[in-house]
């Protein structure tokens, strides 16, 4: 008999159903697999892939420290410019980008073209960088799709006096280095420190949100102060485009110190250039020849001589010496005058440029002491300017001196000096005997006044007494009886010293009919507070172009000009006693 | 039973209806000081324009020749040109 069962067992599962359970079941698991391999295996890396491509760090670029002379005035500053830049994978028609761009902002369009063509692959390249107002609205009208174009934002250099201490100054190039100059030596300070942020993207790129958990706020650059005045500076630029008119030199540079601190109150070059405008400027017209151009100082050499001399005891304020009518044998070779002098005394020895006299005294001081003198003025070694690219001049050591060297040395031959390094050695006479470390910039941002710094760097010399004496008398009658007679400025005591030289050829040896003429001054004479030193360089006017006569006017003109700006007042006595003299000039 | 069902949500409400608020407050403040900087940079900018074009205007390079010639005077005029009192233009923004 048979019986329902009421309640059937189920039918056993067929391998279909179990394979399909099964098959399930391993999917299952794959997926459980994959899940803890994305979420914990892998998830480090997939989470920074996804913060990646939505968060961005940016770099916030610190805005560059102006610089300012001694009075505030400003010397180079910074504007935000806007730069444009293409995204050249998005451009369909690189042809008609290039040209309507090109148009806008005064570019070859082909040039432009082959550009965006060879680099076709790229997400990002520069168009034109640095803007100005009217080419960034050109641009815009051009409505160029923002898939493929835009702005960034970028600092530009802008030097507001144009040519004015270009060489003082340098320049920050397209990428925002600084090249020569205070822009160059001062770099890093100048440019400041660079901040960070992290901003939020969406999927188009376009920024969201700025993350401030990592914010680094930029660090300005700070502002240099220089001891230049630009009203100095532009009366010695404007004298030195003189010279370049009327002599026609390849090159000349000026410099006005003060001499009791050292400050650098003008320096300027000829050829120059405007850091504005660098893509004009010649090869020749970078290099500041105040410091980077080195040459025989001649006669200008020969009071820090004499100085020395003096000091140790070696010569005396009243020795006299023969100069042989014009010619003398020294050894082997036979030096000249350039007029037949007979008996002159130390004074006259220099207001008379007496190289036989000064060769007498290079005889009565020997080479020992020659070089200590030429080396404790400073000579062969760098003045340590804040300015890249000063050159140390030549002094050879003492060993390497022959007899030659006995004549040559006391008349400023033999050895090579920077403009700048020759008027440190006449601002040690000037200020008493002490040679001053000349400086550029000033310390403290609110020193206006010209004082002595605390900090600068001196070193004696020779005794005030002897330096006095050689400003209040040889140097004084160079001016007022001597080869520096172009050099008097109505109402004042003026000093100098002429210096001629030959040229010096790479070859060796000299060149002949060139010359270097230089003129150092300063006043007044009581107490100097300026000295001003032009150097010209090879003048292809005439024959042979003495200092006195080529670069005496341009330096006097400078010192004149800077004495009444700075309001030193002149003497009265010495105003009226020049007035006389014009009066009975026109009777 | 449903009373306390309710006030529990109706915390709860509260609790991230408060929070949503504050991150609102936040956001709010958050985009004040954005603007701020911005605008900070904006008048940092604009005052360097105007220094350089100041600066352009008097350099020595150009007022010391018609000085020189006696073109230009260093007296102070008696009476000035513009009579108004100058404001400071870029001190006038509103921030709505």
């Amino acid at each position: 008999m048979s019986t329902i069962n009421p309640h059937p067992e189920p039918n056993p599962p067929t391998g279909r159903l179990r394979l399909v359970v099964t098959i399930l079941g391993l999917g299952w698991l794959v997926l459980s697999a994959r899940l803890v391999q994305l979420q914990w295996w892998q998830q480090h890396q997939f989470a920074g892939k996804a913060e990646q491509q939505r968060e961005m760090t940016e770099e916030i670029v610190a805005r560059p420290g102006d610089i300012v002379d001694r009075q505030g005035r400003l010397l180079a500053t910074t504007l935000t410019a806007r730069s444009l830049f293409i995204v050249p994978a998005q451009i369909r028609e690189p042809r008609v980008i290039a040209s309507s761009v090109a148009d806008a902002l005064g570019l070859n369009s082909d040039d432009l073209f082959e550009r965006i063509s060879a680099n076709s692959e790229r997400q990002f390249l520069w168009i034109k960088r640095r803007l100005t107002d009217a080419e960034v609205e050109s641009v815009k009208r051009l409505n160029l799709p923002k898939t493929s174009s835009g702005f960034r934002d970028e600092y530009r250099r802008e030097y507001p006096q144009g040519t004015l201490a270009a060489h003082v100054i340098g320049l920050r190039d397209i990428d925002g280095v600084g090249r020569g100059g205070i822009e160059e030596r001062f770099d890093s300070d100048l440019k400041g420190q660079n901040g960070q942020r992290h901003v939020a993207r969406d999927s188009r790129g376009h920024v969201i949100e700025i993350l401030d958990d990592n914010l680094q706020l930029p660090v300005p650059g700070r502002a240099m102060r220089l001891t230049l005045d630009v009203v100095v500076q532009l009366y010695a630029e404007r004298e030195l485009d003189n010279v370049m008119r009327e002599w026609k030199p390849e090159s000349c540079s000026a410099i006005v110190i003060d001499p009791t601190n050292g400050d650098i109150v003008a320096m300027a070059t000829r050829p120059t250039f405007d850091p504005n405008r660098p893509q004009l400027a010649t090869a020749e017209s970078w290099k500041n020849r105040a410091i980077a151009d080195i040459y025989e100082p001649g006669s200008t050499f020969k009071p820090m001589i004499v100085g020395f001399g003096l000091d140790r005891g070696v010569l005396q304020r009243d020795d006299i010496y023969h100069c042989e009518n014009g010619e003398y044998r020294m050894g082997r070779r036979v030096l000249h005058d350039h007029h037949r002098y007979g008996r002159l005394n130390l004074t006259d020895v220099l207001v008379k440029s007496s190289n036989i006299g000064m060769a007498k005294i290079g005889e009565r001081m020997e080479n020992s002491r020659l070089h200590e003198a030429a080396s404790l003025f400073g000579f062969g070694r760098k003045t340590g300017i804040e300015l890249p690219g000063e050159l140390s001049g030549i002094l050879r050591p003492l060993k390497d001196w022959t007899s030659y060297s006995t004549g040559s040395i006391p008349m400023g031959h033999e050895i090579a000096t920077t403009p700048l390094q020759l008027i440190t050695a006449h601002a040690a006479l000037a200020n008493g005997g002490t040679l001053v470390r000349p400086r550029i910039t000033l310390p403290d941002p609110d020193q206006l006044a010209m004082t002595v710094s605390a900090n600068s760097m001196t070193t004696p010399t020779i005794d005030g007494e002897t330096a006095r004496w050689i400003i209040e008398h040889p140097m004084q009658e160079v001016v007022t009886r001597g080869t520096g007679k172009k050099a008097r400025i109505p109402g004042y005591n003026v000093f100098g010293k002429t210096g001629t030289a030959q040229c010096l050829s790479p070859e060796g040896g000299y060149v002949h009919g060139k010359y270097i003429s230089s003129f150092v001054c300063g006043a007044p004479v009581e107490s100097p507070r300026l000295l001003a030193l032009v150097v010209v360089n090879q003048s292809s006017v005439g024959g042979e172009t003495f200092g006195g006569k080529v670069a005496a006017p341009a330096a006097a003109n400078i010192l004149r000009q800077a004495l009444v700006y700075l309001r030193i007042s002149p003497d009265d006595h010495l105003l009226r006693a020049a007035a006389n003299l014009k009066d009975d000039d026109l009777e | 039973m449903i009373f306390r069902f309710g006030a529990a949500l109706c915390l709860v409400v509260l609790v991230a209806l408060s929070g949503t608020a504050l991150e609102k407050q936040n956001l709010q403040l958050k985009r004040a000081l954005t603007h701020q900087q911005y605008r900070l940079d904006a008048l940092l900018d604009s005052h360097v324009r105007l220094r350089l074009d100041a600066q352009r205007l008097g350099t020595p390079e150009k007022l010391l020749g018609p000085l020189e010639r006696g073109e230009l005077s260093l007296q102070r005029p008696a009476k000035p040109r513009r009579s108004d009192q100058r404001r400071a233009p870029l001190l006038n923004w509103s921030s709505h």
